[in-house]
């Protein structure tokens, strides 16, 4: 059984920004088709009830289908700790925010600071995300730290700034300044990673597909062949994530660094175009 | 009940609850995946003298967590403590040495014992941990899985952070009685052969033949096992023995697998393929019911599974 919400019309999309966190399994599933239509959604400055944006069917289940253009919607699936949502469209700033576990799988583009202070489970967007993807919670040292994010299109700046823990992979290309600051982790790039990738890199693990302009701080340590890689592959192929088959088994230059805050880091480039 | 004209002895076999990892070794090569695991599994035929018992597992796996050339192994032992010092030992010093290796838990589990974990130190601080998510790892693992790269001279050996362990059955035997050494051995290679390809089953002893069966207890306090005296021919006359006056020769082919099915399923086989000219009678090894968990009697084996071989006539 799913619960379903469509947005009611084109028209009825708020102008006003609206926080969009009540859309979560966890808040939703238990109530009946009744409280879930009560369930309060903040629009601009107003409180409103879900049902008057959407039209909702099936009783609050534990998996969420929405249908609709939620690109003014921030805070979709705030706070998520199980089960799944999926969007059918667009959504807004701040998906997925501190997750914690579940699915949550966008059809559409997602907006700025998606997966922002995640902490466990999957989120997926199929279009393009925004900048600061993965970005820590406002006042933590520390950015995304466990959980999974798949971006199939390409993302903004700033990408995985600060990460600690798990794995973001992007099948185009990332924006300046990706993983700064990384503490580890591990961030696939299939497409090209933009200028100052790595910067302040302590640990973690870095795949430029595609290549990517190095900072000068970081320095080879020759080609390898890394088996680890390929049960990243694999996993990645199992949700159905095209890995590109020049990315199997092929010998990648470790780059150590950033060597000038004393980091132990790596970013992996193919030898061929290294 | 005869088979190919072999008696099938109205007895049993009893086989003990253990502990088991299965592992899945990978190389550049499929040899040198062989070369670990078989290097990882010696010294490994009982827990009697070695604290484990080990061997490769027989069909290759269709797929291995690196996507390179594998091989399986099932490492048995009487505690998940024992498991855990033996998988770290042998690791350790025959899978992370041997060139190109990588070594991968395949036995998905509640309870875990650490290996990775323990080996990673080897690294001296340059070793690396990655984490592959529940959501992106194998369906039949469901949990996060955490690997360790530690730096060696060919590169970096890939090891799993933790190992699944389950009760398992160890002890599953049968005794090939033959009329000459000669066809007593070639019944046993017979059974190996037919066991080799059976999956979740290993033999783990030299050829996966036993020619020193023991028995409980022993005339010298110290020692917790004998030879099987009712089964050596040398001593017909001067102990009471459990041969006829045919039988020249026994070999034993004992079975560690994954569940009584397992084994019974390997015992089918081994025995079907052994029954023929030369062999007397498969007869097996127990303890008058008294110490195994598991008594897997022989002649049900052949009114419960349809394994190769003749049909047995009463």
């Amino acid at each position: 059984m799913t619960t379903s919400l469509r947005l009611k019309s084109r028209g009825a999309a708020p102008k006003a920004p609206v926080d969009a966190s009540c859309l979560c399994p966890d808040r939703l599933a238990g109530l009946s088709r009744r409280e879930v239509e009560l369930q309060p959604i903040q629009v601009g400055r107003s409180r409103v009830p879900l049902g008057e944006l959407f039209e909702v069917a099936g009783d609050g289940v534990e998996s969420i289908e929405v249908d609709g253009d939620l690109a003014s919607f921030a805070r979709v699936g705030e706070s998520m700790s199980r089960g799944s949502l999926r969007v059918r469209g667009a959504v807004g700033p701040r998906a997925g925010a501190r997750m914690r576990g579940g699915t949550l799988v966008v059809e559409g583009p997602a907006g700025d600071y998606a997966g922002e202070g995640m902490k466990g489970g999957l989120l997926r967007v199929r279009g393009d995300a925004g900048d600061h993807l993965a970005a820590p919670s406002p006042g933590s040292a520390r950015g995304m730290n466990r959980g999974t994010i798949l971006i199939g299109g390409n993302a903004g700046r700033l990408a995985a700034m600060r990460m600690r823990r798990g794995l973001i992979a992007v099948a185009g290309d990332l924006g300046e300044g990706a993983a700064c600051g990384m503490l580890a982790g591990t961030v696939l790039v299939f497409g090209r990673a933009g200028p100052g990738a790595g910067a302040l890199l302590r640990r973690g693990t870095i795949l430029g597909l595609s290549g990517m302009d190095l900072l000068p701080t970081f320095e080879s340590a020759g080609p390898f062949r890394f088996p680890f890689l390929e049960i990243f592959f694999d996993g990645l192929e199992s949700i159905g994530f095209p890995v590109p088959p020049r990315a199997r088994r092929a010998p990648y230059v470790r780059h150590v660094g950033d060597l000038s805050g004393g980091g132990v880091g790596e970013i992996l480039v193919p030898a061929v175009t290294a | 009940m005869r088979i190919a004209g072999t008696l099938i002895e109205d007895t049993y076999a009893e086989a003990f609850t253990m502990r088991a990892a299965r592992l899945i070794i990978t190389a550049d090569s499929e040899r040198w995946a062989l070369t670990a695991a078989r290097s990882m599994t010696g010294f490994a035929t009982s827990v009697i003298g070695c604290d484990c018992e080990a061997g490769p597992e027989g069909p290759t796996p269709p797929r291995t967590p690196d996507g390179r050339p594998g091989v399986r192994v099932l490492v048995f032992a009487r505690s998940s403590e024992i498991l855990k010092e033996q998988l770290m030992r042998r690791v350790g010093q025959c899978v992370m040495t041997a060139a190109t290796a990588a070594c991968f838990d395949d036995l998905p589990s509640e309870e875990t014992v650490r290996v990775g974990s323990l080996l990673r130190f080897f690294g001296d601080g340059h070793q690396v941990s990655k984490v592959l998510d529940a959501a992106l790892a194998d369906p039949s693992q469901r949990r996060d899985r955490r690997f360790w790269r530690i730096p060696v001279m060919d590169g970096e050996f890939v090891v799993e952070d933790r190992f699944g362990v389950r009760k398992a059955v160890a002890g599953g035997n049968f005794l090939i009685l033959g009329r000459t050494p000669e066809a007593t051995l070639a019944a046993a290679e017979r059974a190996v052969e037919s066991i080799r390809g059976i999956p979740a089953v290993i033999l783990p002893f030299p050829g996966g033949i036993v020619r020193s069966g023991s028995k409980v207890g022993s005339k010298y306090r110290k020692l917790i096992a004998s030879t099987n005296t009712p089964y050596c021919p040398t001593l017909r006359r001067s102990t009471p023995s459990a041969l006829p006056d045919d039988v020249a020769s026994v070999l034993e082919i004992v079975i560690d697998g994954l569940s009584p099915d397992d084994v019974r399923r390997a015992m089918a086989a081994g025995v079907s393929a052994a029954c023929g000219d030369g062999v007397v009678s498969i007869s097996a090894g127990n303890y008058g019911g008294k110490l195994g968990k598991h008594l897997i009697h022989l002649r049900p084996l052949f009114r419960e599974t349809s394994g190769p071989g003749p049909s047995p006539t009463k």
